[in-house]
């Protein structure tokens, strides 16, 4: 197993064990890689190769590897003491030292071939539809786990069967699953070959056998060319294989005893070859594939950074955004000025008294309804005029002065400045109107209205106080261009 | 200031939303202090934007311009010197009481970064503060980005702002709402970035990748929880004796089963939220109402004779197989016999395994509760709501997502299906645990059609 993928496997491990919280300890194991610089893959491996030591899970991982690896070895020799029996038997047809040699090429490769067609058809299958054959791991799975040690680390019980659940769930899942199936499979099958062979070597060694065929309904010539095509291969890598004449001084009713010997000899020589070509060879050439393709496709595996578990780790290794404090202080604190407004019972306007607008919304007419020409003093909105305000403020004598506001302008420093600087330039009463909006908000978003505009008055409070505006000189104000009498709508400002 | 991090200025008058667009930048609920009054902000804060663990933009929250006639004022009596020049020496010249400390802080942000954000509450008309406050920004003669902020707001006046600061001859501005949040939006700011700083193309390029690359994540991550979520409470089944299913009678099975079904959409909320970095007060979260269903096992249901008859034929072959082999390793004298037995066992194992519970509770006179059809509709829209609530929500947001009981979506097609399928996979659910085959490929499967849908 290559180094990276079992790191990988240690972090899917944790993800299975962790779903709910992170594991305790975590976090400061996370502030150890903040500012190294590495990738995220890399701090999320690293992380869980120290979570998995320091919580001993790096046993419970290696125990159920093991304890797959040990249930493939136990197979491969059941395989293996299988496919030494199977061909004793086969043997064992004949009491009188003669075999027939189709019967036991078949029941020594035919299965095997049987049994790869399956393998080729399944693997097809599933590479198609992206299955995994978890039917047999799942098997393998069921019985490790059921029997898992009951010996509980730091973990927990539970701890450990999430971690040998989460280990079946990438060694058995995907591609790496079936190929470690395969390579299973294709060694049970090579232990079945080799038994076979060790007994077929050992029978004839110790014992006499005379290789015949037999048949009812086919002609001579289909086992001459059947055998001959059998010999092929064999041929090729030195085996000696039986002529034609040979092969038919094997049929059973031409068989002749007396020359027996050299007959006996080459079609030995095929039986091994046979099985070594045949059998051993390919599923050998199969093993080697498979292991290389479960490498290969350990190599291939990613972790799926996208899963919510891995987003979470994420924010906490690599975040994408920090704060880094406050970097030019305030210094002056601004003390917060208490507010004592109580409930003000109905202020009327002055009759008679100047009126300005300052940073009116654009929608709001100006004049209000019923106010002289000669008391309008206008727009107030730029510096220009604040400044012609200013000036005309102060050759207008002794008159009161509204000045109208919407309530929703923030009361800032700049609007601080202007109000102190009427205050001043006003020899009457200075009234300030705090203008709503024209349209009354809608019923949807009403309840998120009235809070910041509540908010928003005692901010004028706090402002007119800081000018020396009396609080019974803040009147709220509900006008249109078009309603006669603006002085008469307004009314108190209940300030809570 | 480091070299390579590209540092930026929100400036904007006090309340015009700096500090709500450094949290919905940061996505970072907590980072400074947002309110309805003025001069919140007082201080210049930062944070950092960042790839792969490295920074790439600082972003200065500065306090809020106020008195921006009288700053201008003040400026344009000094005397001499120009833009740049004059400001330097309007900040050297102030006494240290001056009532212009704020605006101070932020000029000297201005003198210092590479770039600004003039943040405009575009519910506001365009008045002669703001014009000066962009006069005094543009004798800082750096790059400016006016942001409209509050654009989705019903008295927005985004045409009126936009004709204004054209005619001040600022045509990058970007619409983006700090409280109603939409990523393309975000996207457009850091592409006007690229278009006033081309020497910084490349680095803004990769963080607007980053950032695609991490919003993508973040959905897919989403579309999983919910994805789970279902197949979790679908597939759930208990049991429950006959006697105690009587209609109208909340048995002593059903509390704790209620409460199993709430705490996983619960769990499932507070991850979602947490994948949109808000936390569990930014949403108000209405019980969930829950009926039972039975579950009885019904053969000729066509979902369920499929799956038998499908998963059932698999495994007779992989019987005969097995039954093979055994031929085989027996000599081929038992060809034949154990294949066919192989089979017939096979195909046992499959029906023995998959209703062995229900075959169980019919001998015994139970029953199986499972969630009804209708709460999982409803579970599945109240996901739905929230899924669409936490993209477009800005974390200057103040008030939570509601999700009611709400039925104006239309279920997915494959509805039918996935329930089904759920249903009749019982340990898929991992409301209890989670079973060898919550990691079947096929549960995933489901999990992934699922994701599919929300497209």
């Amino acid at each position: 197993m290559n180094p990276t993928f079992k790191q990988k496997l240690y972090s899917e491990v944790l993800r299975n064990i962790e779903t709910d919280e992170p594991l305790k300890g975590s976090q400061l194991i996370e502030q150890r890689y903040s500012g190294q610089d590495l990738s995220l893959l890399e701090k999320i491996l690293q992380r869980g190769v120290t979570l998995v030591r320091e919580y001993k899970l790096e046993s419970v991982i290696q125990r159920t590897l093991s304890r797959i690896q040990f249930v493939t070895v136990g197979m491969t020799v059941l395989f293996f003491l299988l496919g030494g029996l199977a061909s004793m038997q086969a043997f064992q047809q004949s009491q009188t030292g003669v075999v027939n040699f189709y019967w036991l090429v078949t029941v020594l490769l035919g299965f095997d071939f049987l049994a790869l067609f399956i393998w080729g058809v399944s693997m097809t299958v599933a590479a198609i539809s992206g299955t995994s054959m978890r039917g047999p791991g799942l098997w393998v799975q069921r019985l490790v786990i059921r029997y898992f040690p009951g010996k509980a680390g730091e973990a927990g019980k539970a701890g450990e069967i999430s971690a040998a659940q989460a280990v079946f769930s990438v060694v058995f899942s995907g591609a790496i699953g079936r190929w470690w199936l395969s390579r299973a499979s294709h060694s049970f099958w090579l232990a079945y070959l080799c038994g076979g062979l060790l007994t077929i070597l050992f029978m004839l060694s110790t014992r006499q056998f005379d290789f015949v065929w037999e048949t009812t309904i086919l002609t001579n010539q289909t086992f001459i060319s059947v055998t001959e095509g059998l010999s092929v291969i064999p041929s090729w890598i030195g085996f000696s294989v039986p002529s034609a004449e040979q092969i038919s001084a094997s049929q059973l009713s031409l068989f002749d005893v007396g020359r027996g010997d050299s007959l006996r000899q080459v079609w030995a020589s095929l039986l091994i070859g046979a099985m070594i070509v045949y059998g051993i060879l390919p599923r050998l050439l199969l093993l080697v594939v498979s292991h290389l393709m479960i490498s290969w496709q350990q190599n291939r595996f990613r972790l799926d950074l996208t899963r919510p578990y891995y987003i979470g780790l994420r924010e906490r290794l690599m975040p994408a955004a920090s704060q880094f404090g406050i970097v030019d202080p305030d210094l002056k604190k601004k003390g917060s000025t208490a507010n004592s407004e109580s409930v003000r019972t109905d202020i009327r306007l002055p009759e008679g008294a100047l009126y300005a607008g300052i940073e009116l919304n654009q929608d709001q007419p100006w004049p209000p309804a019923g106010i002289l020409a000669e008391d309008d003093l206008g727009r107030i909105e730029d510096r220009e005029s604040q400044e012609r305000l200013l000036r005309r403020l102060a050759a207008s004598g002794a008159k009161d002065l509204v000045a109208v506001v919407p309530v929703r302008r923030s009361p800032d420093r700049g609007l601080e400045r202007l109000f102190a600087e009427i205050k001043k330039h006003t020899r009457g009463r200075l009234f300030i109107a705090l203008s709503e909006a024209s349209e009354k908000p809608k019923p949807m978003v009403s309840s998120n209205h009235q809070q910041p505009n509540l908010s928003r008055q005692s901010d004028w409070y706090r402002l007119a106080m800081r000018v020396g505006i009396e609080a019974d000189a803040i009147v709220k104000m509900e006008y249109s261009g078009t309603t006669e009498q603006s002085s008469a709508t307004s009314r108190a400002v209940r300030n809570g | 200031m480091d070299k390579g991090i590209i540092s930026v200025a929100i400036v904007g008058h006090t309340n015009a939303g700096k500090t709500s667009m450094m949290r919905t930048l940061l996505r970072d609920q907590g980072f400074g202090e947002v309110a309805i009054s003025p001069g919140t902000t007082r201080h210049v804060e930062g944070g950092s934007l960042l790839i792969n663990g490295k920074k790439v933009i600082n972003l200065y929250d500065t306090p809020g311009l106020e008195d921006s006639i009288g700053l201008l004022a003040a400026i344009d009596n000094l005397s001499g010197g120009e833009g740049r020049e004059k400001l330097k020496r309007f900040l050297d010249g102030l006494p240290p009481d001056t009532e212009f400390d704020q605006e101070a802080k932020v000029i000297r942000q201005l003198l210092e970064d590479d770039l600004i954000f003039y943040v405009i509450d575009s519910r506001e008309p365009v008045l002669g503060k703001y014009r000066d406050e962009l006069k005094v920004i543009a004798m800082s003669a750096k790059p400016v980005i006016p942001v409209l902020n509050f654009i989705k707001d019903e008295h927005s006046l985004v045409a009126s702002w936009q004709h204004s600061l054209a005619d001040l001859g600022l045509h990058a501005v970007v619409e983006f709402d700090t409280v109603i949040f939409n990523f393309e939006d975000e996207k457009r700011l850091y592409q006007k970035m690229q278009a006033l700083m081309a020497s910084r193309h490349d680095q803004i390029q990769q963080l607007i990748d980053a950032r695609q690359q991490q919003w993508q994540a973040q959905l897919k991550a989403a579309r999983r929880i919910i994805a789970e979520l279902m197949v979790d409470v679908a597939s759930y089944r208990q049991e429950q004796s006959v006697d105690e299913s009587e209609p109208g009678d909340s048995g002593i099975l059903r509390r704790p089963f209620h409460r199993l079904v709430r705490k996983a959409e619960e769990r499932g909320i507070h991850e979602l939220l947490r994948i949109f970095h808000f936390d569990d007060r930014d949403v108000k979260n209405e019980e969930l109402p829950i009926t039972n269903g039975r579950w009885e096992l019904d053969l000729f249901d066509p979902g369920n004779l499929r799956e038998f008859g499908l998963d059932a034929g698999s495994n007779a072959a992989k019987g005969a197989a097995v039954g093979v082999g055994i031929d085989a390793m027996t000599g081929g004298l038992t060809l034949g016999a154990a294949a066919a037995l192989g089979a017939a066992a096979g195909f046992m194992w499959t029906a023995g395994r998959r209703y062995k519970d229900e075959i169980a509770s019919k001998i015994t006179g139970s029953q199986f509760i499972c969630i009804d059809e209708n709460t999982l509709k409803i579970l599945w829209f109240r996901q739905a709501v929230l899924y669409q609530a936490l993209q477009h929500r800005g974390h200057a947001s103040q008030s939570g997502i509601s999700i009611g009981n709400a039925f104006n979506t239309q279920l997915p097609n494959q509805w039918k299906t996935w329930i089904q399928t759920a249903r009749q996979h019982p340990r898929w659910s991992s409301l209890r645990g989670k079973s060898d085959e919550f990691f079947s490929r096929e549960r995933e499967k489901l999990v992934e059609s699922m994701m599919e849908s929300f497209g």
